[in-house]
């Protein structure tokens, strides 16, 4: 016992050291890239404006869907494509309203229900124009986004949000 | 609690006798440096495949995403470059670290009965590790890797017989592209690596089997000799070893910021394809075979080489009854045969460092490198990372200009220059003073119908206000808009207006000035420079219409012209 235990242990931590050195060169830059999404998020996106129909396509009362277009950088591409689509509609007083069609419910996307309302396909929430949830599962009402009409067009500043949740939460 | 659950994990595996019996298994002679290779051989294949694991989660093997996920990986990803660094250089190493393995086994003569299939096993793993370190150097997909797997493919490709078969089969199809990467990333990732891991368990197996073996000066005394067992003075000597080589690499990779990745693949670039370092004895080999001839030098050569290696056991038996020297003789043959073999890749490795023709060409490629780096910061074009230019204007306009312009508006360093008008240093005040000085010089109308504009003559004050005057109306920020004023009323005065008109209008005569090399003037004259604002009748310049030439390469040459500097109007 004593000194020969003694040493038993040293030579023990000392393997152990060791071979905790070589682990950690194999796999603590491995752990970091993994963790790359959390250790270092992407900046968010500016979240321009996007242009969206010329002022003149739309309808006052009457919705319409629109695809909104923009440079999407995917990892490491870079492209020009469908961000997502926006259901809009022009008031009486000549504004345009914009609401996401992507439902707050499970993340489906709303279609025109009837004359008169929005719907969603997966699970039958329905909304009005004005984007309150009249039934069905919705959490809340369709997500409004800004609208701005300049130079006789529609731009829309395109926003993701959580889904399932009743209070709206951006998401990058 | 933790002791608990151990004690029931014992039962049921025993893994204590387990522990107990490898440690105290005997060595005969003890512990030993020399002993350690084969443990850091082990630990480099295990830090290449969690370090390969790493990897795989952001590489994408395409001909489009390859080098743009690689791109991604050493700037983007988060400690990227260093698993990147790790795996390259520790592949790298592990080359070297088996080798060194391998003739520490030479000179023990470790090979002999009764280890003839572990020494066999062993040099198979070494095969299959370098099947897995070349095919990962084609990966990155970036100009060395496209040159490399070009060469590697016709290799493929002329072995007698099978060759074409083969390499329709390594490419995935009848040209390289897609299916090629998507083919040696599955022979880099689970083919090869499958293969390895066989290997390297039969190698382990059998060893277990046969025990350790004796350092020769004991295994040739024929008696028993001391014994000591593994734990703790050879477990220390392998853990410190291995911690001390994959510390030391960490360090060398951190220091070195990892490895390099080229200028992405492109068969229309100019480069001096090389492969792999431990291939160079191939390459250099390929030089005196050639034509039907080469097949010897890829396979018939290395094939006896790894034939050979294989069968030191059996060579061994064979000449230990002739000599007593024969474990001797045999490492000496292996050394020597090494050398040679390092002898052939110095001659490579030398040749091309005389090289000043390559050498200029890598530095190029350097330069390229760094170009697509920066640019592909802001994401690659989905098209592919050739299309990577795209996203800077003036580097894109640079190439467009090659492709349309540079067949007629030659390299103005030319002698006797014989292209149409010089347009290196276009439109800056260097150029313009050039110009106005001898308008008929072969750099500009001389070899154009043009003729009747004259030289300037008048005096120098003069001169720079007009100059001025034209260099503001190009929309230049740095324009003195004081002196350009001044230039305006020379440009009358001096009878420059009595040909030019500044009305954005023209007569046909001469070309009309307004807004001269903007990028709105250079739009409208490039689509139609016979228009009569521009050149007119005597127009001898191609119009480029959409067809031609697309509105954004239209923007793009046009960024690249007013992107000139006074420094590149260089000829007389």
């Amino acid at each position: 016992m004593g000194e020969a235990a003694d040493r038993r242990g040293f030579l023990k931590g000392l393997a152990g050291l060791f071979a905790a050195a070589s682990a950690a060169v194999a796999t603590v830059p491995v752990l970091g890239s993994v963790l790359s999404p959390w250790l270092k998020p992407r900046p968010p996106d500016e979240g321009g404006l996007l242009r969206a129909v010329p002022l003149t396509e739309l309808e006052v009362g009457v919705p319409r869907r629109v695809e909104l277009v923009s440079t999407i950088v995917d990892g490491w591409t870079r492209q020009v494509g469908v961000v997502g689509a926006v259901w809009l509609i022009k008031k009486d007083d000549g504004s345009v309203g914009a609401l996401s069609s992507i439902c707050p419910h499970s993340g489906c996307s709303i279609n025109l229900k009837s004359d008169t309302a929005y719907g969603c396909p997966c699970h039958d929430s329905t909304f009005s124009f004005t984007g309150t949830a009249v039934d069905g599962p919705s959490p809340r009402p369709m997500d409004p986004l800004d609208v701005q009409v300049k130079d006789k067009a529609v731009f829309v500043r395109y926003r993701r949000f959580k889904i399932g949740v009743k209070e709206r939460q951006e998401i990058g | 609690m933790i002791r608990r659950a151990l004690d029931v994990l014992n039962e049921r595996s025993g893994y204590r006798e387990w522990l107990a019996s490898a440690a105290d298994s005997p060595l005969p002679g003890g512990s030993r440096w020399a002993r350690t290779f084969g443990a850091l051989t082990l630990a480099l294949l295990l830090l290449e495949a969690l370090t390969g694991a790493g990897l795989s989660a952001w590489y994408s093997p395409s001909a489009t995403d390859a080098w743009a996920s690689v791109h991604f990986i050493q700037f983007q990803v988060y400690g990227g470059w260093v698993v990147r660094g790790l795996h390259h250089l520790g592949g790298t190493l592990l080359i070297v670290v088996a080798v060194l393995h391998l003739l520490q086994v030479v000179v023990w003569g470790s090979y002999r009965a009764p280890r003839e299939l572990t020494w066999i096993s062993g040099v198979l793993a070494v095969l299959v590790v370098m099947i897995i370190s070349h095919t990962g150097y084609l990966l990155p997909d970036d100009l060395r890797a496209y040159w490399a797997t070009q060469v590697l493919l016709g290799i493929a490709g002329n072995q007698p017989g099978i060759g074409p078969v083969g390499q329709t089969l390594i490419q995935g199809g009848p040209a390289f592209g897609n299916t090629t990467l998507t083919h040696l990333y599955a022979l880099h990732v689970l083919l090869a690596p499958g293969a390895a891991v066989v290997m390297v368990l039969v190698h382990l197996g059998l060893r277990s089997r046969t025990g350790a073996s004796a350092p020769p000066e004991l295994a040739e005394a024929q008696t028993p000799a001391a014994s000591q067992g593994y734990w703790p003075q050879q477990l220390l000597k392998d853990l410190g070893m291995s911690a001390a080589v994959l510390v030391g690499l960490l360090a060398y990779v951190w220091q070195s910021h990892g490895v390099e990745l080229g200028a992405p693949a492109d068969p229309a670039i100019e480069y001096v394809a090389r492969p792999e370092w431990y291939f160079y004895p191939v390459f250099q080999l390929r030089h005196w075979f050639t034509g039907s001839a080469e097949f010897i030098a890829t396979t018939v050569l290395p094939g006896i080489a790894t034939v050979a290696l294989a069968a030191l056991p059996f060579a061994y038996a064979w000449l230990s009854k002739r000599t007593p020297r024969a474990r001797t003789l045999l490492a000496g043959a292996v050394f020597a045969g090494l050398a040679f073999t390092i002898a052939l890749g110095a001659m490579t490795a030398s040749a091309d460092a005389r090289d000043e023709k390559a050498t200029k060409i890598n530095q190029k490629a350097e330069l390229m490198a760094h170009e697509a780096h920066r640019l592909a910061m802001i994401g690659v074009p989905v098209s592919g990372p050739i299309y990577l230019y795209q996203n800077d204007d003036q580097v894109w306009g640079a190439r467009v200009w090659v492709r349309e312009c540079a067949t007629c508006h030659t390299d103005c360093s030319v002698k006797p220059f014989k292209g149409s008008p010089c347009l290196e240093g276009y439109a800056t005040r260097t150029w313009l003073t050039k110009f106005l000085k001898n308008p008929a010089s072969p750099h500009f109308f001389g070899n154009t119908k043009i003729d009747e504009m004259e030289p300037y003559k008048g005096d120098e004050p003069k001169a720079r206000a007009i100059i001025e005057f034209l260099w503001a109306e190009g929309a230049r920020p740095d324009a003195d808009q004081a002196l350009a004023a001044q230039g305006r009323i020379a440009f009358d005065k001096e009878g420059c207006e009595s040909c030019h008109t500044v009305d954005g209008v023209g007569t046909g005569d001469a070309p009309d000035l307004k807004g001269w090399a903007t990028e709105g003037w250079l739009k409208e004259f490039i689509r139609t420079p016979d228009a009569s604002r521009f050149y007119g009748k005597p127009n001898e310049m191609d119009s480029f219409p959409h067809e031609k030439l697309s509105a954004a390469e239209l923007t793009a040459v046009i960024a690249y012209l007013r992107a000139q500097t006074d420094a590149e109007a260089k000829f007389p």
